[in-house]
């Protein structure tokens, strides 16, 4: 099986845009263009390898965390609650420009350090977010951008998937990797809000006026409405971090938090529960029809060795270090359209990391970059999951929210850059670790 | 005609209402863990396998349903430049792609279910679950989807005829809060 | 001129993987190139482990390491190999594979339509704990990880709790304190740096696992003579190799545990001898639906290792 490394690409990447761009369902796009190369290239028998896909990809229990957080989501959303979160942080915010439009970026980061996985923030998150500030007549691209790049957050503060993955495969410490996705982690939490403030300073229409300046008194009166979803977050944290349950189950925690908070605000309807748990199936069985099928996309391109040989390619470069990095980024964003995080991780990871190490990077730095990259994969389209969550929330189009999250994208780059240039943002916490 | 429709769409919609039940299902299991494991130290032994069958099961059975309500995605760019009968027409053509996939969709993992059922396939776990049971939702999924897929294909037809008294048509719209 | 894939689940640095990759290079080599086999590591082609028996008959990669306790679902006369306590060490487990092999081989021709070509170890699985364990008394109220049936059986027959956590989720489980301990080998200790969750290993041995690897018997017959000879014959030389390098990997992932924190807890005679009587039953209910193969591939053994 010799496989020429252009046509293969070629093939696949005109498959993609044909289906996809021809507006077959994502998730059936996806199969259709790996049946394609497995059909071209190959006398593989396709047809077991894709049954086998869809087994590996859904029987997994730790799976069962993203329609857990959906329907936390869902319940929140579909009672009060969310409603007064967003009256309660009115009065906080009112002097901040780009004010609720902050809500994203703080609620994904603290989201984040609950859940591992960037899909299952961006889904809660954008369940609550993105009506709410379209209701309040707040700019839709600047709100749907900014949740498709913080969202990707989920995977840079702990607990991280895509660290475990990273450190199981690549022979590196887990918990230093966790601990090193602090700094970076709030320091693009910080850009993005930085980001929002600028943008909302220049033009103030983005955020519309509240009507008034509120008082203190008003704040404080506020602190009640804001006060379920603050505890429910706690206390999820809390029963990961006091060992009651494991960060999967800690969605079923989330969801009887929920239920919970609904009932005592006497906002638990039957209505309320049907359309939580039939909207909740609706949005995980989307997200995991892509997920199938991005998985047998990133089986075949493993297949035909398209990863391997990209890379190899990079390796008989010998390329200084700076301009290694500069190469490899380039190659994971190209890589990042087409392939999922976990693929990126296992096919690249074997060839480019003695090639980083042999630049005297540190392991758990380039854990962190990679990271880096998989988050901006998730806002690259057309494979990009943080887009088609966010497309499943308010049915834009995957290139208006692709556009919408471009500064957010170009702000991890400059992270990129910023922690090349100083290793220290990402080292500093885990060297103090003994 | 009308009444394929729409008992495909009803056996769609029982789909997603078994996914959502067996999504509480995996809700009660994981609480009860949580709960045993807490405060008896103790543990049901099958909460982590169960789950993930009940993950497939909660996805498969539910994709069907999905497609009814316009849950799957699609990149709308060419839909939306297309008017009237010539947009219905280019829905059906993609809806023949889907339905045709699906069809292949249920055939492979049939024989992956068959495959199961004939070596007897174990879990290696405490429950040595036949694998074959689970994995039966496979196939089944399928053919829910296949038929969903079909529904939808009658319902153009329907729309090119100018005739949809009586049927419910999704649009795929702004609707807030999916 | 042809090109193999060849797929492992471990990591790449895991010694199954490095064999494969061995395994590799000696076949280019011995067939001057003319048979490649590219090694895909890490699950990289989106294998999980329990399938791969059925991977490797229908040619969806022609040759694949896999855990033999993990595919033994699909074949339960592979599942001899997976009863705790059943070996006591590397010599008795070469011995059981010794007797296993003719049926193991027949079972994958006949049945599952490939060539085994190596059989090799694992290190043996202990218990890697936050308090130390001496006594069978001690390791009462254990909260384990354990990753398969014969696992759980053992810790509960002594009183522990076995919890199947993902392995994805096992780090953070012993963080927080949902889980205590863990049963598993060396290596994946090595691998999961558990000295920095964990303080003590006990090296028990309740199983000792087996991969093996193997070869679609399609491709394979389809290959020119030399190549099939230098294939088999390859696969012997590995064969020998692992049983001799993995005592070594042992102690060498031991000894790195050992140098980042983790105490060696040699194991009291008592404990193991208590351990081997409280399991019995595990091994009898076993054979009581196992295979006449199994029931004779257990009597001849243990005629052979005198119990
Ligand atoms: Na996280
Ligand atoms: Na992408």
């Amino acid at each position: 099986m010799h496989i020429d490394l252009g046509p293969a690409s070629a093939v696949i990447l005109g498959l993609l845009i044909l289906f996809v761009g021809g507006s077959i369902w994502i998730g059936i796009a996806l199969f259709l263009v790996g049946i394609g190369g497995f059909f071209i290239f190959t006398d593989i028998s396709f047809g077991s390898i894709l049954a086998n896909i869809v087994w590996n990809n859904t029987s997994g229990s730790a799976m069962m965390a993203l329609p857990f957080f959906i329907w936390m989501g869902e319940i929140l959303f579909r009672s009060r609650i969310s409603e007064n979160l967003f009256r309660g942080l009115s009065p906080w915010m009112d002097s901040i420009p780009g004010r609720l439009v902050h809500v994203n970026i703080f609620a994904c980061t603290f989201f984040a350090a609950v859940s591992g996985s960037s899909a299952a923030t961006t889904a809660t998150v954008g369940k609550i977010t993105v009506p709410e500030l379209k209701k309040r007549g707040y700019d839709h691209d600047l709100a749907i951008g900014s949740l498709a790049g913080a969202g990707t957050l989920g995977f840079m503060i702990p607990p991280s998937m895509m660290m475990l993955v990273y450190g199981i495969i690549g022979d590196v410490s887990i918990g230093k990797l966790f601990i090193a996705g602090f700094i970076p982690g709030f320091m693009i939490a910080f850009m993005f809000s930085a980001y929002i403030l600028t943008r909302c300073l220049i033009t103030p229409s983005l955020a519309p006026p509240g009507e008034e300046l509120h008082s203190w008194k008003d704040r404080v009166q506020a602190l009640p409405a804001i006060a379920p979803v603050v505890i429910l977050v706690l206390f999820v944290l809390g029963s990961i971090y006091m060992g009651w349950s494991t960060p999967t189950e800690a969605g079923a925690i989330g969801v009887l938090g929920a239920f919970f908070f609904a009932t005592l605000t006497r906002s638990l309807t039957w209505s309320v529960f049907k359309a939580s748990l039939l909207g909740t199936v609706k949005t995980s069985c989307m997200i995991m029809m892509i997920v199938m099928g991005a998985s047998y996309l990133s089986n075949v391109i493993g297949y035909l060795g398209i990863t391997k040989a990209l890379t190899q390619y990079v390796t008989t470069l010998n390329l200084s270090p700076f301009l290694l990095i500069i190469i490899l980024s380039f190659l994971y964003l190209i890589l990042g359209c087409l392939v999922d995080g976990f693929s990126m991780i296992v096919m690249t990871t074997p060839v480019v990391l003695p090639l980083i190490e042999a630049a005297k990077f540190d392991p758990v730095w380039f854990g962190i970059y990679l990271v880096l990259m998989i988050e901006l994969a998730q806002i690259t389209p057309p494979v990009g999951f943080n887009l088609f969550v966010i497309s499943g929330l308010n049915n834009d189009d995957l290139l208006r929210i692709a556009r919408a999250a471009f500064p957010f994208f170009f702000l991890m780059l400059l992270t990129t850059f910023l922690i090349t240039v100083f290793p220290e943002i990402v080292l500093y916490l885990p060297n103090k670790m003994k | 005609m009308k009444k394929i429709i729409n008992t495909i769409d009803a056996i769609s919609g029982i789909g997603g209402w078994t996914s959502g039940i067996l999504m509480t299902g995996a809700l009660v299991l994981a609480l009860a863990e949580i709960a045993i494991r807490t405060f008896f130290s103790g543990t049901l032994y099958i909460a982590d396998e169960y789950s993930g069958y009940l993950m497939a099961l909660v996805t498969l059975i539910g994709l069907a349903y999905t497609l009814r309500e316009r849950g799957h995605i699609r990149m709308m760019f060419l839909v939306h430049i297309l008017k009237g009968r010539t947009k219905t027409i280019y829905n059906m053509i993609c809806l023949a792609i889907g339905f045709l996939f699906c069809i292949a969709f249920t055939w492979f993992t049939g024989e992956f279910f068959w495959d199961s059922v004939v070596n007897e396939t174990q879990s290696m776990q405490l429950s040595e679950t036949y694998l074959a049971l689970p994995q039966a939702f496979l196939p089944l999924g399928g053919i829910l989807l296949t038929l969903q897929f079909l529904s939808e294909l009658l319902k153009g037809v329907a729309v090119l005829r100018n005739d949809t008294e009586g049927l419910h048509i999704y649009e795929e719209v702004d609707e807030l809060g999916r | 001129k042809s090109s193999w894939n060849a797929n492992s689940v471990w990591p790449p640095k895991n010694h199954h993987s490095i064999g494969l990759n061995d395994f590799a290079d000696k076949v280019k080599k011995a067939t001057n190139g003319d048979l490649e086999i590219v090694v895909h590591t890490g699950g990289a082609l989106g294998y999980k482990g329990p399938e791969l028996l059925k991977t490797v008959r229908d040619g969806l990669v022609p040759i694949s390491d896999m855990l033999i306790s993990g595919v033994a679902g699909d074949e339960k006369l592979f599942q001899i190999v997976t009863l705790p306590f059943l070996v006591r060490d590397f010599q008795e487990l070469r011995t059981l594979l010794e007797i296993c092999r003719p049926y193991f081989d027949k079972a994958a021709e006949k049945k599952w339509k490939q060539k085994i070509l190596y059989i090799a170890p694992w290190p043996g699985a202990g218990l890697w704990t936050k308090k130390k364990i001496t006594t069978l008394e001690e390791m009462k109220g254990l909260k384990t990880r354990t990753y398969d049936k014969n696992g759980a059986l053992v810790m509960d027959a002594v009183g522990a709790t076995p919890h199947a956590l993902p392995f994805s989720e096992v780090y953070t489980s012993l963080q927080t304190g949902l889980i205590d301990s863990v049963m598993t080998s060396t290596p994946t200790a090595v691998d999961a740096k558990f000295w920095e969750v964990l303080q003590y290993y006990q090296p028990l041995n309740i199983t000792i696992a087996t991969d093996m690897v193997t070869v679609n018997l399609n491709s394979f017959n389809k290959l020119p003579k030399d190549q099939q000879n230098a294939l088999l014959k390859i696969g012997k030389e590995m064969e020998n190799a692992m049983w001799d390098n993995v005592p070594k990997i042992d102690k060498d992932q031991e000894a790195i545990s050992n140098k980042n924190g983790i105490v060696t807890v040699a194991p009291d005679k008592k404990l193991i001898a208590d351990l081997e009587k409280i399991t019995e039953n595990i091994r009898q209910d076993w054979l009581k639906t196992a295979p006449p193969e199994g029931k004779k591939i257990y009597s001849d053994f243990m005629k052979k290792v005198k119990r």
